[in-house]
């Protein structure tokens, strides 16, 4: 392991970062997990493949040995790029909906000294608001489907719950309040 | 095996790591000290999995780096990242089963096989939700109760908070551009 290659992870990690604010500002997509897999896991590899595949083919027609990354490191370069990757992926639901338990300490931040009552904290949070949202975040990701204003969970949002109930089973915890 | 394959397949089996001792830890708390908040419980693992990981990097990588002294430090660099990234992995997917409404939605749904929108919101009340935000905030440390008033406590999740409102205005999501506030008197 090198310096070098902890630099090229990072680097990598920050022009995905800069293409992601690009696509957003541009675009705000609504399915946002499909959004987000294209331009973190998606186009990185694919333009640093064809860098790579570039830079050999020019070092070939110059018939010199040039500057070569092996294999091995850039499997670490993936690897802790690919780490930050889904660090970012699982923070991304807290950024793009409002959070409640984040939303409540900006609320009391900003009436501090003074504090903030129940009451007050309960007048500004709509509940069917806040629901209805995370339902359209539910089918516009094809979690669930929505006919004639029922919903049922679809196939992949199975798939997502049966990940949760095992993680609580292992933990020996019952499901989560929400 | 070179130590480079060593240190990803130990740092690929670092969560399940976190997995083995959170499972232990949560039985423990919950039959022993119940009012203990989850969240902190899980940092706590992944912390104390510190120990066993650079134990088992220092015997099956470091120890076969002596002629090459100049890696060392990048090497133990590079294993405190990725396995505090991928810590950090953990507490998200566990938060996520333990606080969000998506989560919770799916599972009611998936009992009741189909519901109205209408019959989703009445799952949930105001009350719960605060009730139960308020007392997971107050467990951690960030926000106390002082003569019927919740104040700043801890400062961690409120620069979180900063953070990510700050990250979501940078990526265009109108949501954060006016999040609720109290008319200041």
């Amino acid at each position: 392991m090198t310096w070098s290659i902890i630099l090229t992870g990072f680097l990598i990690f920050l022009f995905s970062l800069c293409l992601h604010i690009i696509v957003w500002r541009l675009a705000n997509p609504k399915n946002y997990i499909l959004a987000l897999l294209l331009v973190f896991v998606v186009v990185p590899p694919m333009v640093i493949g064809a860098i790579e595949y570039m830079r050999h083919y020019l070092v070939i027609m110059a018939h010199s040995d040039g500057f070569r990354i092996t294999f091995t490191e850039w499997l670490s370069i993936f690897f802790m790029y690919f780490s930050f990757v889904g660090a970012y992926i699982l923070s991304y639901p807290a950024i793009q909906a409002i959070c409640p338990s984040l939303s409540i300490l900006l609320i009391i931040r900003d009436s501090m000294p003074r504090g903030t009552t129940y009451e007050e904290l309960k007048s500004l949070f709509d509940i069917k608001g806040l629901v209805n949202l995370r339902l359209k975040d539910l089918v516009d990701s094809r979690f669930a489907v929505e006919r004639d204003g029922c919903y049922t969970i679809a196939k992949h949002g199975k798939l997502v719950l049966k990940f949760f109930m095992f993680l609580r089973l292992l933990l020996g915890l019952p499901m989560g309040a929400g | 095996m070179n130590s480079t394959a060593k240190i990803i397949i130990l740092l690929g089996v670092s969560p399940f790591l976190i997995l083995a001792i959170h499972a232990v830890a949560s039985r423990y708390f919950l039959r022993y000290r119940p009012k203990t908040s989850r969240q902190i419980i899980c940092v706590l693992c992944i912390l104390t999995g510190h120990i066993p990981m650079v134990l088992l990097l220092w015997h099956f990588v470091i120890a076969d780096m002596a002629s090459i002294q100049h890696k060392i430090l990048p090497t133990i660099f590079y294993a405190l990242i990725i396995y505090n990234t991928l810590g950090y992995c953990y507490f998200h997917i566990f938060n996520m089963s333990e606080t969000s409404r998506r989560v919770r939605i799916l599972y009611e749904l998936y009992r009741a096989g189909s519901l109205s929108a209408s019959d989703v919101a009445s799952l949930y009340d105001v009350q719960d939700i605060l009730s139960v935000r308020i007392d997971r905030l107050i467990s951690m440390g960030q926000i106390k109760q002082i003569d019927g008033r919740y104040v700043l406590d801890g400062r961690i999740l409120y620069y979180a908070a900063k953070l990510v409102a700050f990250w979501a205005y940078l990526i265009g999501l109108p949501m954060w551009s006016s999040p609720p506030s109290l008319d200041k008197d």
